[in-house]
C-alpha cells in the first residue's frame, strides 16, 4: 500500500507538522515543495517515533525535497529536470512503479503558453522514463500551478489527462494519426465544496473579472496501468494535522500559521505486475 | 526568361548552431571525466520550435540523468531562451552567440552545477587522473 504525501510549504518552517502529518497518514514517500528547511531537520522530524526510517532522496532536485522509506535498493532516481523529478520505486510488496514529482513555477512569473510547454516537455520525460523502465505504472503528483481544466493538463501534447476513468482505461487516443497516452486525473472529482470538503488546495482571490478564488494546483494523475490500485477515495486533500485545523475561520488555508497550500495524500492498493 | 543568378551572393558566413555549442560542451564533460559522466544533448524539438536539453548522465548510477539547462529557439536560431535550475529556472534571452556562450558559461560554472557534478563523480567512484 504505497502512500505518498505532497505538500507545498510556502517557504515556511513546518518540519514538526510535516513529521506529524507523515505519521498521521503513514506515508512511505514525502514530497515537499518550497521547503527551505535543512534536510537533516526535516529528517529528524520524519523519523521521530517511527519503526522504519526515512532517507533523503539520492537525486538532485532543487524545487522538490523527497524523502522515502522504501528499502534503498528499491529507490532508483531516473531523472531531474526543471521541477520534474522521476523516481522508480519498488515497494516491499507489489510491483514497482514510477513516481513523477512536479513543481512548476508560480503563475506570478509565467504566461499560460509557458505552462503548456512545460507540460509538453514533462510529458516527454515521463514517456522516456516509461520506455526506460519498461512499464507505465506511473503516478504523477505535485504542485502543477494549473487547474485540472487548463490546456497543459488536457492537451494531447501535454499530460492528456481525463476526468473519466473509463476514458483513461482506453489507454490512449489518436490525434492526427499520432497516439497519446492518457492520464486519469481524479482531482476533477474534488473540485467544489460538496460534502463540506475544501473546494481546492490553494486560495487566491484577485480583483480581476474572472476570479476562481479556489484553485486545484496540487494534483495527482495516474496512468491507466495503475487504476486497479486506485480507489475513488485514494486521494485526499488534508485539512487537519492531528487536532489542529489547517484552515482559517473562513475555511481557507491558514497561511498565517501554516502554508498557503493544503497537503494531498494518495494511497495506492497493492500494485499488480499484470496491470502494466 | 533570364538564366542569370538572381540569388545574389550565396557565400554566407557559417553559423555555429546552439545545438552544436551544447554538443561541444557535452563532449568536454565526457572527455574530462573519462566517461564517468556523459554529457548528452537531448532533442525535444516540436514543429517550428527547436528545443535542446544539456544533460549529465551517470552510467554507473542506473543512467541517472540530470538536466543542466534547456534552450529553445526558432529556425532563425537567435534569440534563444535558456532555462536552468542553476538560475532558479528563470529564462534568459540571448540575442546572439556571444550572449549565449556567456550565459552557458555562467550556468556550467554555477555552484549548483558544480555540486551536482562533484556528487555524481563521487557516487560513481571516479578517481581523478594522477598529475
Amino acid at each position: 500500500m504505497p502512500t505518498i504525501l505532497f505538500w507545498n510549504l510556502n517557504r515556511r518552517s513546518l518540519d514538526a507538522r510535516v513529521g506529524v502529518l507523515s505519521r498521521q497518514v503513514d506515508a512511505d514517500v514525502v514530497i515537499l515543495a518550497e521547503c527551505e528547511s535543512d534536510t537533516s531537520q526535516t529528517l529528524f522530524q520524519l523519523n521521530n517515533d517511527v519503526d522504519s526510517f526515512f532517507a533523503p532522496d539520492p537525486g538532485f532536485s532543487d524545487r522538490l525535497r523527497i524523502f522515502c522509506r522504501f528499502p534503498a535498493v528499491g529507490v532508483v532516481p531516473i531523472r531531474d529536470a526543471h521541477g520534474v523529478s522521476i523516481r522508480h520505486y519498488r515497494p516491499p510488496i507489489g510491483a514497482p512503479f514510477l513516481m513523477v514529482a512536479v513543481h512548476f513555477p508560480s503563475k506570478l512569473y509565467r504566461q499560460d503558453s509557458d505552462y503548456a510547454l512545460a507540460c509538453q516537455q514533462a510529458s516527454r520525460l515521463v514517456e522516456a522514463a516509461e520506455r526506460e523502465v519498461g512499464h507505465s505504472r506511473t503516478l504523477l503528483l505535485g504542485d502543477l500551478n494549473m487547474n485540472p481544466f487548463e490546456g497543459g493538463l488536457i492537451d494531447a501534447h501535454g499530460f492528456n489527462s481525463t476526468m473519466d476513468r473509463r476514458v483513461a482505461e482506453s489507454v490512449e487516443r489518436q490525434v492526427l494519426g499520432e497516439p497519446f497516452k492518457f492520464f486519469y486525473n481524479p482531482m476533477w472529482g474534488r473540485l467544489g465544496d460538496l460534502g463540506g470538503r475544501p473546494p481546492g488546495t490553494y486560495f487566491y482571490s484577485t480583483g480581476t473579472a474572472r476570479n476562481l478564488c479556489w484553485h486545484m494546483f496540487d494534483q495527482v494523475l495516474l496512468r491507466p496501468a495503475l487504476l486497479r490500485a486506485f480507489d475513488d477515495d485514494s486521494v485526499q486533500i488534508l485539512t487537519r494535522i492531528g487536532s489542529q485545523s489547517l484552515l482559517d475561520e473562513k475555511g481557507r488555508p491558514n497561511r498565517a500559521e501554516g502554508s498557503d497550500h493544503l497537503p494531498i495524500v494518495v494511497r495506492l492498493r497493492r500494485i499488480d505486475e499484470e496491470t502494466s | 526568361m533570364t538564366t542569370e543568378n538572381l540569388w545574389g551572393s550565396l557565400d554566407f558566413e557559417p553559423v555555429t548552431t546552439p545545438k552544436s555549442i551544447l554538443e561541444k560542451q557535452a563532449n568536454y564533460l565526457t572527455e574530462r571525466t573519462r566517461g564517468t559522466l556523459q554529457g548528452r544533448v537531448g532533442d525535444q524539438s516540436e514543429g517550428e520550435v527547436f528545443i535542446f536539453d544539456l544533460d549529465i548522465v551517470a552510467p554507473s548510477l542506473n543512467k541517472y540523468r540530470y538536466t543542466v539547462l534547456t534552450v529553445r529557439h526558432t529556425i532563425e536560431l537567435y534569440p534563444i531562451s535558456v532555462f536552468a535550475e542553476a538560475q532558479e529556472n528563470r529564462g534568459v534571452l540571448c540575442h546572439n552567440q556571444a550572449e549565449f556562450e556567456t550565459a552557458l558559461s555562467g550556468i556550467l560554472q554555477a555552484p549548483r552545477t558544480r555540486r551536482v557534478i562533484s556528487a555524481l563523480l563521487s557516487q560513481s567512484g571516479y578517481e581523478p587522473p594522477p598529475f
